[in-house]
């Protein structure tokens, strides 16, 4: 049959007949013997076998390798790079899509986070579907950042010493930043430890009774500070309109830094920006992501024993990503919807772990202790 | 913060083996060879050595011989690892003629009733067969001479030119059938086409534009059936 070319007014002339035509073998030429003469097999050499000579020992092949470049283009459309970030690149694309994302968090910022916490940003074609990588379709790409290990926040004595400024000022800071973090991360807190406690008393219910003296439990509710544990069980809403009245009434005074940056966490939490979360509902994940805070109220209190205790199996499966944003490089809005949602990320990260390192600061400097939960060895797994 | 780029991936691909495929008029055989390099020196064949079943297994997935599983719809006859069958009703489709010698020149690009049709696509061959009776056939029904120019008498049709889509999936089926239609039929393979009294021409110059059903009364019938067509079999008799 014959192709009907429908946008132009081309016809074949003479014969339109487009069957492949028969060839016409040429005796020898495809090694056949012909039948009027005779032939041997392979040509008078003295190795039977034929030589290999001249064909190419080797093939380098690259494949999906175009969204590579469609994406360095669309940070080049972004302005976050240029051609000359492209030339110290040495036009290396994976170098110059590094370069410039590591531009554009920032070395201050980077350092900052890279003294608190351990995160890896990843932009890739495939994502776990399950529990495989499978590639993304039509074009796609994801990027991921992932906790590696947390970050540690120490809040007992800002919550004490705010507390003592004013009643409630110490729960309201903890209630609000708790809250606010929440929507964008996965933390370590009160609440986890309260329930890995009630996990464990519902295995000593269940284990034989001469057992059960051998579980210790770690009376989370018992550590929290006073002004959290009153506060444990109140009306959400009506706390968080009491808590925002009393930050906002403390703005000016002596802890009016952390208040603000605090306001600046609940500010960006609020943004309305949606993660590509239903790409990870089929990945088969072992477990949700890993924390990417550590909250605690005094060292090696109850919220840390728990921590420590069930962060020993948390590397051992696979784990969500904390951020994923799926996006085509092509799309201009999906590339700005995905650098927005990292921005956000890494911005909300930067204000949480100045005003961590802020508090830690003015801990070390009132109390004089020494012990570095940021060492990673005491950090997740 | 550390950053990680995944995109795409980069194969390095070093000659390993080779297969040497030693044919006579009747049959064939295949010798594996280890390729030997040396520094400084042209690859060269090792001695062979015989191909074992695994080696032809993993050379068969490699090649793509994993199809994904599919739900198949009502219009799917049969479906294999290479093969798919499925059937159409009777429908008015528009028909291209390019003939060297100018015949059927009056109808081309004619809206025409078609019969019901069984298509087969195999290995990236289409076959195609028309059937009476306008209902899902069944293993024994009987099928015809599908009328159309450019069919070899085993239904294979002659693509040359023709839009073909490289898979034997369901998705694929719109684009096997578009790709048949919108190709021109440009000659006869087999000497009898149809019972029509006019014969090609006169069948399809009846039908140019109508409204009316195919007549199933002009297709010629074959004594094969659905299953021998499934299967590749010609049926009992010669025809």
């Amino acid at each position: 049959m014959q192709r009907v070319m429908r946008t132009g007014s081309h016809r074949c002339g003479g014969n339109a007949t487009v069957c492949r035509q028969r060839k016409i073998l040429v005796s020898g030429a495809s090694g056949i013997a012909s039948a009027s003469g005779v032939k041997t097999l392979a040509p008078a050499f003295a190795q039977a076998l034929p030589s290999l000579k001249g064909v190419r020992a080797d093939y380098t092949y690259e494949a999906n390798r175009e969204r590579l470049y469609e994406f360095c283009a669309a940070l080049v459309r972004e302005k976050l790079g240029n051609p000359d970030s492209w030339k110290q690149a040495g036009g290396n694309a994976i170098r110059f899509a590094q370069s410039v994302i590591s531009n554009g968090i920032g070395a201050e910022r980077d350092q900052l986070l890279d003294r608190n916490v351990e995160y890896h940003l990843l932009v890739t074609d495939a994502l776990e579907r399950y529990g495989e990588d499978a590639q993304l379709d039509s074009g796609k790409l994801a990027v991921l950042i992932e906790c590696g290990g947390s970050g540690y926040l120490k809040i007992g004595s800002a919550i004490e010493a705010m507390e003592a400024e004013a009643e409630g000022l110490g729960a309201a800071f903890y209630w609000t930043l708790t809250h606010s973090l929440y929507r964008v991360m996965r933390l370590y807190n009160h609440d986890d430890a309260m329930m890995y406690e009630e996990q464990l008393r519902d295995y000593a219910a269940e284990d034989d009774e001469k057992n059960r003296d051998q579980y210790e439990f770690p009376e989370v509710e018992k550590a929290l500070p006073e002004c959290i544990r009153k506060t444990l069980k109140r009306d959400y809403h009506a706390g968080k309109a009491q808590d925002r009245t009393l930050l906002r009434r403390y703005r000016k005074g002596r802890f009016g830094t952390w208040i603000d940056r605090l306001r600046s966490i609940e500010q960006l939490a609020r943004i309305p920006l949606k993660q590509s979360r239903e790409y990870l509902e089929d990945g088969y994940y072992d477990q949700p992501p890993l924390p990417c805070l550590l909250v605690c109220f005094k060292e090696q209190d109850a919220i840390v024993a728990c921590f420590d205790e069930e962060s020993q199996s948390m590397l051992e499966s696979t784990s969500e990503p904390a951020l994923c944003a799926v996006f085509s490089p092509a799309n201009p809005d999906e590339v700005r919807n995905a650098l927005r949602i990292v921005a956000r990320f890494i911005q909300i990260n930067v204000e949480l772990f100045s005003l961590v390192e802020s508090i830690h600061e003015s801990e070390a400097r009132h109390a004089g202790t020494s012990c570095d939960r940021t060492e990673s060895s005491l950090r997740t797994a | 913060m550390q950053v990680h780029l995944a995109i795409g991936q980069n194969h390095h691909f070093e000659l390993h083996e080779a297969l040497l495929v030693y044919r006579d008029q009747q049959s064939s055989f295949i010798s594996r060879h280890d390729v030997l390099t040396r520094k400084d020196a042209p690859p060269t064949l090792g001695p062979a050595q015989p191909l074992t079943m695994a080696f032809v297994e993993s050379l068969v997935r490699s090649l793509g011989g994993t199809v994904p599983a599919e739900v198949l719809p009502e219009n799917i006859l049969a479906k294999g690892d290479r093969l798919i069958v499925w059937w159409t009703r009777e429908q008015r489709r528009q028909m291209f003629f390019s003939n060297a010698e100018g015949k059927m020149a009056g109808l081309n690009g004619g809206i025409f009733p078609q019969p019901p049709l069984v298509w087969k696509v195999t290995n990236g061959e289409l076959s195609i067969r028309a059937f009476a009776v306008n209902k899902r056939p069944q293993a024994t029904t009987t099928l015809a001479v599908a009328p159309f120019w450019n069919l070899s008498d085993d239904g294979r049709v002659c693509t040359g030119t023709m839009r073909r889509p490289e898979s034997t999936t369901v998705a694929a089926i719109p684009a096997w059938e578009r790709g048949f239609y919108e190709s021109a039929f440009t000659h006869a393979n087999v000497g009898r086409l149809t019972r029509h009294g006019g014969g090609f021409e006169g069948l399809w110059g009846s039908l140019k534009g109508k409204r009316r059903r195919f007549s199933s009364e002009t297709l010629i019938k074959l004594p094969q059936t659905l299953e021998q067509f499934v299967r590749g079999e010609r049926g009992n008799h010669a025809y």
